[in-house]
């Protein structure tokens, strides 16, 4: 394997080498730097200030040497500063930084929430939850994520925020949220399996009022206690924020700051799940229904193995290993944030560095961020190459 | 799959309502009858229990949260490399002027520091400022000659040093230019109006400043804002006196000087950073946020609010979602017919909608064939409908919104002439008589041609892509084809940064940023300026700019100013259109919010008042 692993690193280097050529060209070719443009529309204008932004962003020199000498800086870690003269590589390490903070959170609830869908609804396929599952799937994967940003931004924080602040329920909804709750119960625990053991309806009731009472149990805590907590300075008006990653200026222990970040990730990280659990529920609900039609799962049955185990050991196991490499490879685009929900939310992250790099056409910003993008994939794919080795006793690596 | 039908018509009913969601356009706020609009009543009741440190009182103190679209970058913004509003935004509250600019674009003493500044002397032009004994620095540093002769070598670009980068006379680099022997020791901006200033005097307790001018500068009102501290470029530098630094010869106290001036000013440094006004910066936290705190050491009144942040949002179009959960408070977005509706409709929320000092204008390329001919371009003049341009691209926004008839001044400003004479109007008869006295005869397909039989056809020059330009073009083509003129559309992404320094075009639609700074229109207009792009050669103008650059009566400079755009009409060098709408939207808790195009809504914060 560790030959395999050299390989692939090295195949790696003039993959590198190879993008970022592309990107220069592309560079180069996306026009003058937003600066310079603006400093040409300003009457009286002089040339003397038009060769310093030039000479600033390196584009006073022929494209063949600017590019060498890019990479020549870059290798030894002088990636040049962007278009407001700030360092990139800092720069750039602290955007990382908040990008993971908000992606990470975000792709380990798509993964989970999708995971687990996409076997619900291969075991329960075709039945009510299958289809509802699979529309909500399709429908949140096809909305822009602006629209969706601004529903949540709308119901999830404008007209939640007074209701936080005073949170009451009338009788009416109460009773229309408990029923709705333990029909979906119902729906999902029910006797539905042909090859199930048969299960008393009253249980299923039961199991379905239990589950429902501990939701409404958790958002009652969470609207009474956290609700009515205005923690946060000098706002004391809301709880959920639209934009921002902390409040400006916030001061306060580990928990207070902690709740802080926990508020400003909730309706960004909300965004990314709804849009992103889509992807691996189907996914996970394709793979899962063949594996429950292999023939060692019919072994499995035929020996006698209760339904759950043979769904739980030995149907997801097998069931999970394609979806991992699907993971990985996520994982490795990852870095180069979400541009549009950083942008939206107003988090600077790497999507939103990419975004303001190329309205400024920085050149040496952009090269800075596919580099860092496409070493981050190139490792990943080698990530999940192995995993996928090591999971599957049928693959060879080499 | 079993139970479809249920599914079918679910599915159906859904999809359905999503079409129908998108379809639906209500942006039409026809019915706008005032600019300025307060929305709904206030619903800002607070219940419930607050566990809050700072509860803004009635009067002063609180917190007050800007939308920025982009951060501040450099506590120097008179740097070539960043020169920047957004910087201009931040610097407002903390960097000491001799003049302020008034959203009128009229200057006005800043009495808070000065005592007074008039032309002694006329000639040769002597200004002498005279600033308040009090006036210090947050450091303890007192504002004196020294900062405002700093502005002057900086800006002045007096100073230079050898080019690093230069190997022989001619050398091109990659854009073709000429690679300069020397550089700048002071990396400005803008060396306009400091460079006509010979000397500057400073008085024994430094608070006098005489400065005398080489050639007249009548604009010398709009010099020396924005000071920078001198003593903080001296420590720096480890200079000790930047009044004893030889002017003449560049030396390595100079360089030195040069090098902080230019490159020590980025970001935030509470030692470097300090503050000669009303607030102070807190803390910079680069992509989130800047927060301004209250300026202990100001003499002066001090302002009303504790803090003032300046959150960044870098969608204009989720300002407005922010401001409605009370994220932010003051917002200034591009204005169009969605914001403004979506604005029109919140609770607890006022806006104000106001023509702006950027102004859209046509010009004719003299280079070519056709427009050289003045007959061509009074047609072109005459044959398009510049009130039916604005009222359907910009009144929707701006109820209020005129056409343009003046290129020096702005409606807002005193000194505003309607010039426009019988070129206001659309007449297409007129137009056609024109053509027809300039010898052009009507071809068959609907066209004029030329006694050579070329055709009248013109392109229309506008930045890609841009749809508020695309639908003006579309709308000049229409107009002028009655008059027998093809106009045709013309975008390309470089049409502003390339192709207009290079004449590359024959009519272009671009915008031009008016400022208080009547000689700046020199370069666009006269005979062989820098950026006159349309060869207009009216050599009465040489002499009319001349007199005017050296008149000091407000009075009889506008009347040369007048004198000269009359001129320009009949010339019909360019053609201007209407000015930029720009909206600023905050919240009922702030009040004396008032929006300043040249210089930012910020530049009255000190007296933005938060109630509860």
């Amino acid at each position: 394997m560790i030959r395999f692993v050299i390989r692939r690193l090295l195949v790696a280097l003039p993959l590198l080498f190879a993008s970022s050529i592309l990107t220069f060209i592309l560079v180069t070719n996306i026009g003058v730097p937003k600066a310079i443009e603006d400093a040409m529309a300003k009457p009286n204008v002089q040339q003397a200030q038009i060769d310093s932004l030039e000479r600033q962003f390196g584009i006073d020199k022929p494209p063949v040497e600017r590019y060498i000498k890019w990479v020549t800086d870059f290798v030894k870690g002088d990636w040049g500063t962007n278009q407001n003269s700030v360092e990139i590589r800092p720069l750039m390490w602290e955007r990382i930084q908040v990008t993971l903070r908000l992606l990470i959170a975000a792709s380990i609830f798509s993964v989970v929430l999708g995971a687990l869908i996409g076997i619900i609804g291969a075991i329960r396929q075709y039945t009510a939850f299958d289809y509802t599952m699979t529309f909500l799937a399709f429908l949140f994967f096809s909305i822009p994520t602006a629209v969706l940003a601004g529903f949540l931004k709308e119901y999830g924080a404008i007209q939640l925020n007074p209701w936080l602040r005073n949170p009451s329920m009338s009788t009416a909804v109460l009773v229309v949220l408990l029923a709705f709750g333990t029909l979906c119960g119902f729906l999902l625990l029910r006797n539905r399996y042909k090859y199930e053991r048969e299960r008393p309806l009253s249980k299923v009731l039961l199991g379905a009022a239990a589950g429902l009472g501990v939701a409404v149990g958790v958002a009652v805590i969470f609207a009474l206690f956290w609700g009515g907590n205005t923690y946060r300075q000098g706002n004391p008006k809301n709880l959920i924020p639209t934009v921002g990653q902390t409040t400006p200026g916030f001061e306060g222990d580990f928990m207070a700051r902690m709740q802080d970040y926990f508020w400003h990730m909730l309706l960004p990280t909300v965004s990314l799940v709804l849009v992103g659990f889509a992807g691996y529920s189907r996914y996970m609900r394709a793979s899962m229904l063949d594996v429950l039609s292999s023939d060692y799962v019919r072994t499995a049955r035929a020996k006698g193995i209760s339904e759950r185990r043979v769904t739980v050991r030995h149907a997801v196991r097998n069931a999970l290993i394609p979806l991992v490499t699907v993971v990985a490879l996520d994982f490795g685009v990852l870095l180069s944030g979400a541009i549009i929900t950083e942008t939206i939310y107003g988090w600077a992250g790497m999507g939103r560095f990419f975004s303001e790099a190329l309205t400024a056409k920085d050149p040496r910003s952009l090269l800075a961020f596919v580099m860092v993008t496409a070493i981050s994939v190139v490792l990943f794919n080698l990530i999940a190459d192995i995993v996928y080795a090591q999971l599957d006793p049928r693959i060879r690596l080499g | 799959m079993r139970n479809t039908k249920s599914s079918k018509f679910a599915a159906l009913v859904v999809g359905l309502a999503l079409i129908a969601g998108a379809c639906s356009d209500d942006s039409s706020s026809t019915d706008t009858t005032a600019t300025s609009g307060t929305t709904g009543g206030s619903d800002t009741t607070v219940s419930g229990d607050t566990t809050v440190a700072t509860d803004p009182p009635a009067e002063g103190g609180g917190t007050a949260t800007y939308a920025a679209e982009q951060e501040y970058v450099s506590y120097n913004n008179g740097t070539s490399d960043q020169n920047l509003f957004s910087s201009t935004l931040v610097l407002n509250m903390l960097l000491p002027g001799a003049y302020i600019v008034n959203p009128d674009l009229s200057f006005e003493l800043w009495d808070e520091m000065m005592v007074s500044a008039e032309v002694t002397v006329d000639e040769p032009q002597t200004v002498e400022y005279v600033v308040k004994p009090e006036a210090v620095w947050s450091d303890g540093d007192p504002i004196d000659c020294d900062d405002f002769y700093m502005a002057w070598l900086a800006n002045s670009g007096k100073l230079e040093k050898p080019n690093p980068d230069f190997t022989a006379a001619g050398q091109l680099d990659a854009d073709g230019n000429e690679i300069p022997e020397t550089l700048p020791v002071f990396n400005t901006a803008s060396t306009t109006g400091y460079d006509s200033i010979a000397s500057v005097e400073c008085s024994e307790d430094g608070k006098t400043i005489t400065t005398v001018y080489s050639t007249p500068y009548p604009d010398w009102q709009g010099l020396f804002g924005g000071l920078l501290p001198a003593h903080i470029v001296e420590n720096n530098a480890a200079v000790a006196d930047i009044t004893a630094v030889d002017t003449e010869a560049t030396s390595a106290d100079a360089e030195a000087l040069g090098d902080f001036w230019s490159t020590g000013f980025i970001g935030f440094d509470p030692e470097i950073t300090i503050s000669g006004a009303w607030y102070n910066i807190d803390s910079f936290t680069p992509g989130q946020d800047l927060i301004l705190k209250r300026n202990e050491a100001f003499w002066g009144t001090p302002g009303k609010l504790d803090q003032i942040v300046f959150l960044q949002v870098p969608d204009a179009t989720q300002q407005p979602a922010a401001l409605e959960n009370g994220d932010v408070q003051v917002i200034t977005p591009q204005p169009n017919a969605d914001l403004v509706a979506q604005v029109e409709g919140m609770d607890g929320v006022s806006f104000d909608i106001s023509a702006g000092t950027t102004w859209e204008h046509y010009d004719f390329n003299q280079a070519n064939k056709h427009l050289a001919k003045p007959e061509v371009r009074q047609a072109l003049a005459l044959c398009i409908d510049r009130q039916e341009i604005v009222d359907t691209l910009v009144v929707p926004i701006n109820p209020e919104a005129q056409v343009l008839n003046n290129r020096m001044y702005v409606p807002e400003s005193p000194d505003y002439k309607d010039n426009s004479g019988e070129f206001g109007t659309r007449d297409v008869a007129a137009a056609k008589a024109l053509l027809e006295s300039a010898g052009y005869t009507m071809g068959a397909d609907g066209v004029y041609a030329d006694a050579d039989g070329e055709r009248l056809a013109l392109r229309l020059g506008r930045r890609d892509p841009n749809p508020r330009r695309q639908s003006t073009n579309e709308l000049f083509a229409e107009q002028c084809k009655e008059a027998g003129i093809e106009l045709t559309d013309d975008p390309a992404e470089d049409m502003n940064s390339t192709r207009l320094p290079a004449s590359d075009y024959d009519i272009i639609l671009f915008a031009w940023v008016a400022t208080p700074l009547q000689s700046s229109n020199t370069s666009i207009y006269a005979p062989g300026g820098d950026q006159n792009y349309n060869s207009i050669n009216i050599p009465e103008l040489t002499d009319l700019f001349a007199q005017a650059n050296a008149e000091f009566d407000q009075t009889k400079r506008a009347e040369l100013m007048n004198q000269i755009d009359t001129i320009l009409w009949e010339n019909m060098a360019t053609l201007p259109l209407f000015q930029f709408t720009n909206m600023v939207a905050y919240s009922d808790t702030v009040s004396n919010v008032v929006f300043n195009d040249p210089i930012g809504v910020t530049w009255n914060a000190n007296e933005w008042a938060v109630s509860v």
